[in-house]
């Protein structure tokens, strides 16, 4: 699945008022208003905190990129698109500024 | 006569509480002392107590219209709020709301509220009341089975249908077992980790903890049914994951669940954690054997109790099971008249059944859990001076000394004896329980 042009260009922000816990290299969230518990794992965790400013995917694939060598960015900007459209289908985005 | 109130002190995980309930009818009030009474505890004037609460009781006639009252029970859900200053517990049948004070640098909770009278709305009323308040001291209720092995606990998480109930009855001693529905897990720095705790909230198994005792938490076995018995290790984060399933809470606000996410990743990073496949006919041996590589070293070891209150609590769960309890008393407190090796018969009575000159035993309440100790007084004496006897509970009537297989006079004076019920005579009642 590919994201949009406009979506790309777009800013994503996690959800300021989610309780959330790290654990080992995974990260659990709390979403209080459904009472549904997120369990991420070390990527999806990092991108998580990456999460705490407003970033865009070119943002977010970069930071990986420099974190995760060797691994393909084609592949990590499907899986961060795939990811975030995740975290926006269960609430877990603030609302979307532009970049 | 009009029916009086009755006070009520409970402590579960550690937390104790008073309530003032009624008036009601003695029958229900008595249906409520049988089923807290593992968990009741003689209050003293400056008890430490988490909170107090009376409770007025309402009758409510049975519905004329069933689907009205349906339509209405579900439009009043329980709902359960609370901040830095106030607790509000309500449903259809229900209205509770209490006051934070500050009293000796700490928060106690104060308050009124009426129920139904019924056991399961009276029941609900301390669920929720205990779990707003455990998480504030580092501990949680959970619905699951736990159970006593050896010398230590064992909790097995699991929502409705899980097997927790079928798991309880499976275990050889029912004693065993702290709850078939709801158990509490409280952080304890002093021992350095997390004891389990029975609870007088049970499920099918139709009976809760005997005492107030806590164990050692030594694992988190997640019940799932399958179909052959296996112990598969899960990841903390796993772990936390299902407990939070698990963990009663009824609030939503954030303050709240974020405290309750710290502690159950505390909990989950700290205690080894599995998933516990089990099937319907397995036994618990077999269970625990499988369990077994996962519990750590030294499951027999003896563990202390956490404190008097504790221990006390436990020699009285003796008691009203086996009526009379014999130990051997350690320390030259009773000599002459006790010389090494010789038992000391307690046998439990009611007051009614006292004679003068007869000695009595007591829980004497302190104020704070480490401060109740066992204390022995002959009727028709005088109460030692200086001593504080307020609320104190009577456990049970010395009735005799045996040593080398005989029978021995009981002694004729009483101090020496009562220097043996201090404090100091927790360890050997415990060891001598075989706990």
């Amino acid at each position: 699945m590919t994201m949009p042009n406009e979506t790309k260009a777009a800013s994503f922000r996690r959800e300021d008022a989610l309780p959330y816990q790290r654990l080992d290299e995974e990260t659990i969230v709390v979403d209080p208003r459904s009472r549904e518990v997120h369990l991420l794992n070390e990527t999806a965790a990092r991108i998580w905190e990456l999460l705490e400013t407003a970033s865009s995917v070119d943002e977010i694939v970069e930071a990986l990129g420099d974190e995760y060598e060797g691994a393909p960015p084609e592949e990590l900007r499907r899986e961060v698109e795939t990811f975030l459209a995740d975290l926006g289908a269960r609430g877990l985005l603030a609302s979307r500024g532009r970049a | 006569m009009r029916p009086a109130p009755m006070n009520l002190v409970l402590s579960i995980g550690g937390i104790a509480g008073r309530l003032e309930l009624g008036p009601a009818p003695e029958t229900f009030l008595a249906q409520v002392r049988e089923r807290y009474a593992a968990f009741t505890m003689p209050a003293a004037p400056d008890l430490d107590a988490g909170f107090s609460l009376r409770l007025r009781f309402e009758s409510v006639p049975p519905p004329v219209d069933l689907d009205a009252h349906v339509a209405f029970a579900e439009a009043h859900p329980l709902t359960v709020k609370a901040t830095a200053k106030t607790i509000t517990i309500s449903r259809w049948d229900i209205s509770v709301r209490l006051s934070a004070k500050r009293a000796r640098g700490r928060v106690r909770w104060v308050g009124t509220g009426r129920c139904k009278m019924s056991p399961y709305a009276l029941d609900c009323v301390l669920r929720a009341l205990w779990s707003v308040l455990l998480p504030r001291e580092d501990a949680l209720l959970v619905h699951s089975c736990g159970l006593r092995h050896a010398e230590i606990g064992v909790v097995f998480p699991g929502v409705s249908g899980q097997g927790k109930t079928t798991l309880a009855r499976k275990a050889p001693d029912a004693d065993d077992v702290l709850s078939d529905e709801m158990i509490a897990i409280r952080h304890t720095p002093s021992d350095g980790g997390w004891r389990v705790y029975g609870t007088p909230f049970w499920g099918d198994f139709a009976r809760g903890g005997i005492s107030m005792r806590s164990w050692p938490l030594r694992a988190l076995a997640f019940l799932a049914q399958r179909d052959s018995v296996e112990m598969s290790p899960i990841t903390s984060s796993e772990s936390a994951l299902r407990l939070l399933e698990c963990m009663l809470c009824f609030q939503t606000d954030r303050e709240t669940v974020e405290r309750n996410l710290a502690l159950v990743t505390r909990l989950c990073a700290e205690v080894r954690s599995v998933e516990a496949q089990l099937t319907r006919t397995a036994s618990t041996a077999e269970i625990f054997g499988k369990l077994e590589p996962h519990l750590g070293v030294d499951v027999n070891r003896k563990v202390p109790t956490l404190n008097a209150r504790e221990m006390i609590s436990e020699f009285r769960s003796f008691l009203r099971k086996h009526q009379l309890y014999a130990f051997s008393p350690r320390g030259a407190g009773l000599r002459p008249w006790v010389k090494q090796g010789a038992s000391l018969l307690i046998q439990a009575a009611e007051k009614s059944a006292l004679d003068v000159g007869d000695i009595a035993l007591y829980w004497v309440p302190g104020r704070t859990p480490d401060d109740d100790v066992l204390r022995c007084h002959r009727v028709g004496s005088p109460l030692p001076k200086g001593q504080s006897w307020a609320g104190a509970e009577m456990l049970g009537r010395v009735s005799g000394l045996a040593r080398d297989g005989r029978d021995l006079p009981m002694p004729g004076r009483l101090d020496g004896l009562a220097r043996l019920f201090g404090d100091q005579v927790a360890m050997p009642i415990l060891r001598l329980a075989g706990r």
